[in-house]
């Protein structure tokens, strides 16, 4: 017995701890498995971040007229996310598509790794930490998209971690802002998600309110608020990123022309995390029935409101209930009587834990990732056959197409301005750079105005051939199925030029 | 001045749940209510076009006449006696008839979620705001269709369901949910929620059961409730077409498909102002759970839990969710307005007692009810003048028609000389030619094939639908009318 307890405790170098277990296994399985093609390819968003990117890298400069549309040529640009598109441009320009995956895959994997941690911090069982941060990650994996959003459920977890223990007087209003008026800088900086942070802000401000002993709390979080709000203008557009922000929000036609703008979809799979994770909570509610304290019941209740609002709410949602969730029901377990599962539960999660004290393999891990970047990078810097290849979905993007439109026979045929579907803008933005683009998923800096010109063409309504004729338009290119196409064909002026299976090109007649 | 005796006050005072019951009759008899109800889509026309057939015809309809794609195929017309009572309705007093049946069984369904709930012992005021909360929630489905009476039956079996867990009389049950069953499966599809609630308590039971919770007593409730549900399959096998029926219901529920295609189907977009009343219940329920924390048997457990699932996959069965949850919060908030205030609890509660107004109630209803006022189609919605040309015209529309999905219920109704493309029946017209039709309306490459196939001669579409573009560039294609809501090409190749 004694042998077997000392065969517990001994170091093992080799066995990676759980939490680190938890951030090889999601940073491996996204590179390594077909969802770093979803990554990437799941909308053209990725290649629009990329392309811009390069040509800030290019130009030594922050974008701020647009260069990529003919509908909008010269037009004041807002870039929210300037940074972000950097480092995703550095990351590509250096391994291509692997490396934007690369990028995601850690910040995803991170983002799971530190959420371990702040619950295993606030003294929860390893088992429940772990069960909880896999079910928050399947809520999260809905909108895992190689895109700068990532940063911000990074930045997030850091930040309501802060919070929480601000509450719990665990950490001190000196240290929130020491941390977090840097954090707001970066953060504005590398996505517009910093307003889910001051939201954060604003909702222990009102939950402290509702205590006696909590209130004179207030004050200071209400200072380090305004602090945070005005720290958040040390961004290339100062305050104009707010107000752009603030009227993209104001715009619904605008903002649920996109899908992951638009309230969750129950019967897709996609929402069997989102699902998960408020079973967990109504379990807990009915079950544990848990005393919640106000900022939790807020928190709950307006991130509950914001996911069902919008589906790329939901893992925010997941990063800010799971804490809380975890709180109780750790408290509920320890105080469960003893019963047969219970028992199993309690034998299983302290070996576990016993294990996972004695793991130390830092160093193993630090390999499998070496090596995983080694096989990504050595193809490359040696220009030869790439191990792990990860390129756009050609079945998705108008891959043939584009290479076609890059030959003599279509330079010649092509002539004035191209129509383009929304999905795809992006690709075009930088696989054809020659061309400009009717619209791309930048549909904030496109306005209502001409979403609703680009939806009368897309959506074949009347008066469609005004719109082409106002923006030049002279050929179109979308998905072989789309039905402007099968109007084109009955057009005397306008010629079928190219089709493949996923992309048809019409020309108008000179 | 002479005192009116209180005993006459009180047979002129109507209580709570009359006033409540009244007022939603006479708010969905009024001006927008009773027109959106019949004409918020084409369900309603159909509904009352199927009845009406059956009714000159004096029997059950077996086979399709309605639709030339379908013609003359198997039909299972599974709220056939709701089609009777709409096309009846709709025989006395047009679509005011119909739009009367439908007021009176969304008010009575709410009027009796207020009677359960104060029977069961809940706070008047609570049993007001909840109703009130979940007439709100439910408003979206508010919609002349044979769907009210599940919500109804649904309420009606949850009571029987609640009084059985109470005072345990398993007749009493059984002969309950027997006659329920016997109506609702002739009534509406809907008839499956009945076993999925039984399902509820059947499980509950189990669970109790298995936990040893008074377990003489649980499995009990569990015997009775397997055997009443046995029944009630039984039973639900008393339609015109017999097991058919559950088979059409079972691969209509199968199919993501078909499931799809219905927008009622589809999950709630929260940020949509119709979606307020769920989202308010939403909110109601999880401060109940958060703040007041109640103990909830299994069997509420479950009916929440799965009830708060169905509602948020698909907008239809937010109404069947609210009236069975309300009992379930009802008692917590109860006990915290009777803490708090429990003289106007206690006062309103005795008022509400002694009412008997019942008489007052019911001559305002009958002459509500029986005074019909104009209810008509929108105009400016519905095809109703491309329709008036097609009937003036007779000569120039021969053939088959491809029409609007949505429409195709006005149609049958407005045009029964001519057959149909499609309409609200989607589970009867299958995935294929469903597929064909919006392979159609998308213009898909094999949209000209399609319209070939089924001899089409002329379509019905919106003004602004893409098929019209597409239709004036055909050869042999022309427009024959055309005003701001519809449009109507004819082919005049032969």
């Amino acid at each position: 017995m004694e042998t077997a307890n000392h065969d517990l405790y001994k170091r093992r170098w080799w066995l990676p701890s759980v939490g680190l277990a938890v951030w090889l296994a999601f940073f491996l399985a996204l590179n390594l498995s077909a969802w770093r093609l979803v990554l990437i390819s799941a909308d053209g968003d990725p290649c629009m971040h990329w392309r811009i990117g390069s040509w800030m890298i290019e130009h030594q400069t922050i974008l701020r007229a647009d260069p990529f549309s003919h509908t909008r040529p010269g037009a004041a640009v807002i870039t929210m996310e300037w940074l972000t598109q950097l480092l995703f441009a550095a990351a590509a320009n250096l391994l291509g598509w692997s490396g934007i995956v690369l990028l995601a895959a850690a910040l995803i994997a991170t983002t799971l790794w530190l959420l371990h941690r702040q619950l295993l911090s606030e003294g929860n069982e390893l088992l429940l930490a772990t069960g909880l941060v896999l079910v928050a990650a399947m809520a999260c994996s809905m909108h895992w998209l190689a895109r700068p959003h990532l940063v911000s459920h990074l930045l997030l977890v850091i930040w309501a971690w802060q919070l929480r223990g601000f509450e719990k007087d665990r950490v001190s209003i000196q240290q929130l802002f020491i941390r977090f008026v840097p954090l707001v800088i970066v953060w504005v900086n590398l996505h517009a998600g910093f307003l889910a942070g001051l939201i954060l802000i604003a909702i222990y401000f009102v939950g402290l309110a509702f205590r006696a002993e909590t209130r004179k709390k207030m004050l200071p979080l209400g200072l380090l608020g305004t602090t945070c709000f005005f720290a958040s203008m040390l961004n290339p557009n100062g305050w104009r990123l707010h107000k752009y922000i603030v009227d993209f929000l104001g715009h619904p036609n605008l903002v649920h022309l996109v899908d992951e703008f638009r309230s969750p979809n129950f019967h897709s799979s996609g929402a069997t995390g989102f699902l998960l994770v408020m079973l967990v909570l109504v379990m807990m509610l009915l079950v544990a029935r848990p005393r919640l304290r106000p900022t939790e019941i807020l928190l709950i209740g307006v991130w509950g409101y914001f996911a069902l609002y919008s589906a790329r709410n939901v893992p925010i949602f997941a990063i800010v209930i799971t804490p809380i969730l975890a709180t109780h029901l750790n408290q509920f377990l320890s105080q469960c009587r003893d019963s047969r599962p219970m028992r199993y539960y309690r034998k299983v999660s302290g070996d576990i834990s016993t294990l996972d004290r004695s793991a130390s393999g830092r160093i193993p891990a630090v390999l499998i990732v070496g090596l995983l970047i080694a096989a990504i990078a050595w193809p490359v810097a040696s220009h030869s056959r790439p191990l792990i290849a990860t390129e756009i979905l050609t079945n998705r993007f108008p891959v043939a197409t584009v290479e076609y439109l890059k030959g003599p026979e279509a330079k010649a045929a092509l002539h004035g301005e191209m129509f383009n579907d929304y999905g795809w803008g992006g690709y075009l933005m930088l696989y054809l750079p020659e061309r400009k683009v009717f619209i791309d998923g930048r549909n904030d800096f496109y306005g209502e105005e001409l979403v609703r010109e680009f939806r009368q063409v897309y959506d074949v309504k009347p008066g469609w051939e005004n719109v082409l004729e106002k923006y030049n338009v002279g050929w179109t290119i979308l998905p072989r199925k789309h039905s402007f196409n099968s109007l084109l064909a009955l057009r005397k002026d306008w010629k079928l030029l190219y089709q493949d299976d996923v992309a048809t090109v019409y020309t108008r007649s000179r | 001045m002479t005192q009116i005796p209180y005993r006459t006050v009180r047979w002129l005072m109507p209580s709570l749940t009359q006033w409540l019951w009244l007022t939603l009759l006479l708010v969905l008899l009024a001006q927008p209510w009773r027109t959106m109800m019949v004409a918020s889509d084409g369900d309603c026309c159909y509904h009352r076009r199927l009845g009406e057939a059956m009714l000159q015809q004096r029997q059950i309809l077996r086979t399709e006449t309605f639709s030339h794609t379908r013609d003359g195929q198997p039909l299972i017309a599974p709220s056939w006696l709701s089609d009777i009572l709409f096309a009846a309705a709709g025989r006395c007093a047009g679509f005011y008839g119909i739009a009367a049946i439908a007021a009176l069984l969304i008010a009575t369904t709410f009027a009796l979620l207020h009677h359960q709930l104060v029977q069961e012992g809940n706070d008047v005021i609570v049993a007001t705001a909840l109703v009130l909360l979940a007439v709100w929630a439910s408003c979206v489905h508010w919609l002349a269709r044979p769907l009210l009476f599940t919500v109804l039956f649904t309420l009606l079996t949850n009571k029987a369901l609640r009084r059985f867990e109470i005072e345990g009389h398993a007749l009493q049950l059984g002969a309950k949910l027997g006659v329920l069953m016997l109506l609702w499966v002739n009534l509406h599809a809907g008839f499956v929620f009945g076993f999925a609630v039984l399902g509820a308590y059947w499980l509950g039971a189990l669970l109790d059961t298995l936990r040893g919770n008074d377990s003489v007593r649980a499995r009990q409730r569990l015997s009775t409730l397997t055997a009443v549900g046995l029944c009630c399959a039984a039973v639900s096998l008393l339609n015109p077409y017999g097991i058919r029926l559950h088979l059409s219901v079972w691969h209509f529920l199968q199919s993501q498909y078909l499931r799809n295609w219905f927008s009622e189907y589809a999950s709630t977009e929260f940020a949509s102002p119709t979606a307020r009343g769920f989202l308010a219940w939403l909110a109601m329920m999880f401060l109940v759970l958060a703040v007041l924390r109640p103990r909830v048997s299994c069997v509420s457990g479950i009916l929440l839990l799965t009830w708060t699932y169905n509602a948020l996959y698909a907008v239809r069965n937010i109404p069947a969710m609210t009236v069975l949850t309300a009992p379930i919060l009802a008692p917590a908030l109860s006990d915290t307005v009777r803490k708090h205030w429990p003289d106007a609890s206690h006062r309103l509660a005795s008022l509400s007692a002694r009412c008997r107004g019942w008489p007052v109630v019911a001559v305002v209803a009958l002459a509500v009810v029986l005074t019909p006022r104009p209810t008509e189609i929108p105009a400016n919605d519905w095809p109703v003048m491309a329709v008036q040309h097609v009937k003036d015209n007779p000569q120039q529309f021969a053939g088959n028609m491809f029409n609007q999905f949505v429409w195709g219920g006005y149609l049958l109704w407005e045009l029964p000389d001519h057959k149909v493309f499609v309409d609200g029946r989607a589970d009867f017209y299958g995935k294929g030619l469903l597929r064909e039709f919006s392979d159609t309306t998308a213009l898909h490459t094999n949209w000209i094939q399609v319209l070939k196939n089924y001899d089409v001669r002329w379509t019905l579409m919106p003004t602004e639908h893409r098929l019209n573009l597409a239709l004036a560039l055909l050869p042999g294609w022309h427009c024959a009318y055309s005003d701001e809501v519809a449009m109507v090409y004819t082919n005049g190749n032969r």
